[in-house]
């Protein structure tokens, strides 16, 4: 407990954290209360088309008479269920792979590294466009390649911090009295490594928004949920678009909205892992100092 | 360090593999077939072909064949360097694919180029207290955090149209007969708001690389030893800290290279540049099975020949290696 407010103490002399929160609280607030904020169904073909921002429409209609703001809200709430669904998928699945193959170096953990190393050789992108035509155009098959493809590198830093933490002499005695891997894992490593964890959440979620709005923006998304990706596909799409002033509000809005969101989980994934290292500097300042090894226990 | 580069090639060998079974399984899978698409006309000039041409177009593509079969022969071809034919060019998918390669290239080695070297220089400066961070952090931040696509979208409406001071689409001027100097200089101005876009995505991470890179190195022994000797600032700047610093960042600029070729898909299809990217959404979009096949097998070799190479590479630069 102690170290956790260290760490959060530490991260709190960090500006850029505060803004990263701010365009995360943001973007929950407005995904989470998408349906009540709207004033119109994002899929309501009724305003005149192409309409500049008026009273009616605060930003607009795309060329099918439908509210850009709207659309806007609805692509909100996509974006934080894809980006926190795939932080939070893959962190875990890089979490248990990782401490599985920290945990048993000798033959369970050379294999899971060398199916790490062979995911993380190939070429990602591609890949992610395959599997996604393959499965099909829904977001849960998005999330789940997603979540496929990222906890490869996770888990290899979870090992490493795995590797060193069963040395540990606390630990030791925990195995020696009788606690098998899913206790050790539930009881100590996770509360060990949960700094760790929680910016891995934080800068994986950050890359699922982007992967997310790139395959929408190939039209590879899910096409019946609205989408930052599919809004920008759709106002660059329209012929002659950028020669008129229908970009401002067609296409600006989900250009600007999708990179905000990704620089809040950037910013914040960011001063989360310099606090961390700040932490480690510590942790490794305290090891040097003499004393028991036991007593952290 | 011949145990070093077996295990290393051990892993390339899987992926290889890896790479050749969903190469060939995945498109196999993949909804619709190219046959269904002769079927499907314009309008009212819709034609279905009889069943009796389905069959003889399958047997002819070797589609009838079980997939075992189908996959063997896939391999024997392979070995060939047969890549079979694409069904939507109507060209080998070997000569298609060759023909885009070189844009690629151009595009994700320049980007790669620029990003690194605004690294090295800004993340030195910044490491050596040179200069203000915070002038370049946030910036670099705020652009890292644009996805290609979108940076691109906008450089092509600021730069593209509205300020018209580079061509928005293609590789090239169409039908404008260019040659020498002049040909040149239209290829490279096609290129550069695809390259911006591509560039400005990498560069964070590589300052933060040398900057940390820097930071560490300058504390060692041996740059205090050669303060003491007297030597000059850029000497011990450029000589013996840049010299050690560098070893990530040629790692860093490979792996850009390696997997800038799939991060081009989007940028590609955003500029209509007739690379290796643009013709992988093609060809997911037309079926085309071959030559998805293709360009994949080409995808993978690149990234394990680029992936060998930096080990090699390495092996030269940091001799400590060889002692592992």
């Amino acid at each position: 407990m102690h170290e956790v407010r260290t760490w959060v103490a530490a991260w709190q002399k960090i500006p850029m954290a505060w803004a990263g929160l701010l365009l995360i609280g943001l973007m929950v607030f407005l995904g989470v209360w998408a349906p009540w904020l709207a004033p119109y169904d994002p899929d309501a073909t009724g305003g005149p088309p192409l309409s500049p921002p008026t009273a009616q429409h605060w930003l607009g209609t795309n060329a099918l008479g439908q509210d850009v703001y709207s659309q806007l809200l609805f692509s909100c709430r996509t974006s934080l269920l894809v980006g926190l669904s795939v932080g939070t998928g893959a962190t875990l699945l890089g979490f248990v792979v990782g401490a599985a193959a920290g945990y048993y170096p000798r033959v369970l953990g050379v294999v899971l590294m060398r199916l790490v190393d062979v995911l993380m050789t190939v070429p990602r992108l591609p890949l992610i466009v395959l599997l996604a035509v393959f499965l099909g155009p829904s977001l849960f098959n998005v999330i789940l390649v997603l979540i496929f493809l990222s906890w490869p590198g996770i888990a290899r830093t979870i090992r490493s911090y795995v590797l060193s933490l069963r040395e540990r002499d606390y630990l030791k005695f925990v195995r020696f009295a009788g606690g098998g891997f899913i206790y050790v894992l539930r009881r100590h490593l996770l509360a060990e490594l949960l700094p760790l964890l929680i910016a891995k959440v934080v800068s994986t979620a950050s890359y699922g928004i982007a992967a997310e709005a790139g395959l929408s923006f190939l039209g590879l998304g899910d096409p019946t949920t609205k989408s930052w990706g599919m809004m920008i596909r759709g106002a660059l799409n329209y012929p002659g678009i950028l020669w008129t002033p229908a970009w401002t509000w067609w296409f600006l809005p989900p250009a600007v909205a999708v990179s905000l969101a990704i620089l809040g989980f950037t910013l914040t994934g960011y001063a989360l892992e310099e606090s961390l290292t700040s932490r480690n500097k510590e942790v490794d300042h305290e090891d040097r100092a003499p004393h028991f090894e036991g007593e952290r226990a | 360090m011949l145990d070093y580069l077996a295990r290393r090639a051990a892993t390339y060998l899987l992926v290889l593999v890896a790479a050749l079974l969903i190469n060939f399984f995945l498109p196999r899978a993949l909804p619709g077939s190219p046959l269904e698409d002769l079927s499907s006309g314009v309008g009212s000039l819709a034609v279905a072909p009889d069943p009796a041409t389905l069959e003889a177009l399958k047997r002819y593509y070797g589609l009838d064949q079980p997939l075992p079969r189908q996959f063997l022969q896939y391999l024997q071809g392979l070995a060939r360097g047969d890549l079979g034919f694409s069904i939507s060019y109507k060209a080998p998918v070997a000569k298609v694919i060759w023909q885009r390669i070189p844009w690629t290239l151009l595009l994700t080695f320049s980007a790669a180029l620029l990003s690194c070297l605004l690294a090295v220089i800004l993340g030195t400066r910044a490491a050596l207290g040179r200069m203000r961070e915070a002038a370049v952090l946030l910036p670099a931040v705020v652009l890292d955090s644009m996805p290609p696509f979108v940076l691109g979208s906008f450089l092509l409406i600021f730069l593209g149209v509205k300020l018209a001071l580079f061509p928005i689409g293609g590789a090239y001027t169409a039908f404008a007969n260019l040659a020498g100097w002049e040909k040149a200089v239209d290829v490279l101005r096609h290129a550069v708001l695809p390259v911006l876009a591509l560039s400005a995505h990498g560069f964070f991470g590589a300052y933060l690389l040398v900057r940390n890179s820097v930071r560490l190195v300058k504390d060692e022994p041996y740059v205090l030893l050669a303060e003491v000797k007297g030597l000059p600032r850029h000497v011990i700047h450029y000589r013996y800290i840049l010299r050690m610093a560098l070893l990530p960042v040629v790692t860093f600029f490979s792996l850009r290279v390696a997997y800038a070729l799939g991060g081009a898909v989007l940028v590609e299809v955003l500029f209509a540049y007739p690379g290796l990217g643009r013709l992988t959404y093609e060809a997911v979009l037309n079926h085309d099975y071959p030559l998805l096949q293709g360009v994949f097998f080409v995808f993978t070799l690149w990234v394990l020949a680029v992936n060998f190479l930096t080990d090699l590479l390495y092996l030269k630069l940091d001799p400590r290696i060889k002692e592992v």
